[in-house]
C-alpha cells in the first residue's frame, strides 16, 4: 500500500517560490517552440489583400533578410531607369525607322517606275531603297 | 517582468503598434516574433498539446491584427495578447474533441523550431528531488484552467495585477483572491507517494 504525505520542502516554500517553480518546471520542458511568424504573416497578408477596406491598411511587404531598406529602393530606383532606357531607344529607332521609309517612299515618287498601274512595284521600291542606303 | 526585455535600438511596443494599425506589416512581424513565445506558453498551459498550441498561437496573431483597431490605449500588449490566446486555446481544444468527418490525416506544413528561451524560476527547482519535481509537475497538471493561468500570470510573465486583471479578464480585485486559491490548491494536491 502506498503511504501519501506531502512533499516535505516543497510545504516550506513560500507562495511566490512555489508559484515560480510549479510554471518553471511545466513550462520548462518546452525545449523548442514553433516560430509562426511565417504563416501568420502569410494569412495575415492574404486577409489585408482580399480586405482592404475593411482594414484599411496598406500592405508592406516585409524586407528581404540581409537587404536594407536604402539598398533596395536604390536597386528599384536603377531598374526602373534601366527600363526607362529601353522604351525610349526602342521609340528612338521606331522615329528613326519610319523617317526613313517616308523619306525613301517621297525619293521614290520622283523617280520613273515602269509600268506603274496605280499600285506599287515593290521590286522598284526596293532598289531605291537599296541605292539610296 | 511584463514583456520581453529589448535591444538597445530596439523599437517600443507602442512604435509597432502604431506602425501596424497604419498597414505596417512589417511591425507587426516584428511583434510577432517578439511574442510568439509567450503566446505559444499560454497555449501549451491550456491545451497541452503541441500541434494545438501552435494552432492557437498562429489564430491568436491574426486575430489579434485584425482586432488591432479596436485595442485600447489602456492595456499593455502582453495582457492583450494573453486574453486571446487563452480564447483561442479554449476554441482549439473544442474543436479538436469533435469528430472529424473523415479518418484520413490531414497533412500539415510543420512549422521552422526555434530554441526556448530558459525560464527565470528554473533555480528554484534545483534543489528539488526528482519525486519533488514530479509531484509538482502533477499537482500543476491538476489544476483548474483559470488555476494555471493565474499562476503564469504572475509567475511565469511577472505580470502586475491590473495586467493579470486584463489578461484573465478578471475583476482586479479578484485576481489576489484568484492567485492565493490556486497556490493554496497546488499545495494540497502535492504528494508523494
Amino acid at each position: 500500500m502506498a503511504v501519501e504525505r506531502h512533499a516535505g520542502s516543497l510545504t516550506g516554500l513560500s507562495d511566490d517560490r512555489l508559484g515560480t517553480a510549479a510554471v518553471s518546471i511545466v513550462v520548462g520542458e518546452l525545449q523548442w517552440l514553433p516560430d509562426v511568424a511565417p504563416a501568420v504573416m502569410d494569412r495575415v497578408s492574404r486577409d489585408a489583400v482580399a480586405y482592404p477596406d475593411h482594414f484599411d491598411r496598406r500592405p508592406v511587404a516585409p524586407p528581404s533578410p540581409g537587404a536594407p531598406p536604402v539598398e533596395r529602393s536604390a536597386r528599384r530606383t536603377l531598374g526602373r531607369l534601366v527600363v526607362f532606357a529601353v522604351i525610349l531607344v526602342v521609340i528612338a529607332g521606331l522615329v528613326f525607322f519610319a523617317a526613313t521609309v517616308s523619306a525613301m517612299a517621297e525619293q521614290a515618287t520622283l523617280l520613273p517606275i515602269d509600268g506603274i498601274d496605280g499600285t506599287l512595284d515593290v521590286r522598284r521600291i526596293v532598289h531605291v531603297v537599296t541605292e539610296a542606303a | 517582468m511584463t514583456g520581453t526585455t529589448l535591444a538597445p535600438g530596439e523599437p517600443a511596443d507602442s512604435t509597432l503598434v502604431e506602425a501596424a494599425r497604419r498597414g505596417d506589416l512589417y511591425a507587426w512581424e516584428r511583434l510577432v516574433r517578439r511574442y510568439q513565445e509567450p503566446v505559444y506558453r499560454i497555449a501549451w498551459l491550456v491545451v497541452r498539446d503541441s500541434e494545438l498550441a501552435e494552432k492557437a498561437t498562429q489564430s491568436t496573431f491574426v486575430r489579434a491584427f485584425r482586432a488591432l483597431p479596436s485595442m485600447g490605449d489602456d492595456i499593455g500588449l502582453l495582457p492583450w495578447l494573453i486574453r486571446i490566446a487563452a480564447g483561442e486555446s479554449r476554441q482549439q481544444r473544442r474543436e479538436s474533441s469533435r469528430p472529424t468527418p473523415t479518418d484520413r490525416p490531414v497533412e500539415r506544413e510543420v512549422a521552422p523550431q526555434l530554441p526556448a528561451s530558459p525560464i527565470a524560476g528554473l533555480a528554484e527547482t534545483s534543489a528539488m528531488t526528482p519525486a519533488e519535481r514530479a509531484s509538482l509537475a502533477e499537482a500543476f497538471e491538476r489544476l483548474g484552467e483559470e488555476d494555471r493561468l493565474v499562476i503564469a500570470a504572475r509567475y511565469l510573465f511577472g505580470l502586475t495585477r491590473s495586467e493579470a486583471a486584463d489578461a484573465l479578464s478578471l475583476a482586479s480585485g479578484l485576481v489576489d483572491e484568484q492567485l492565493h486559491g490556486a497556490l493554496a490548491r497546488l499545495r494540497s494536491r502535492m504528494t508523494v507517494a
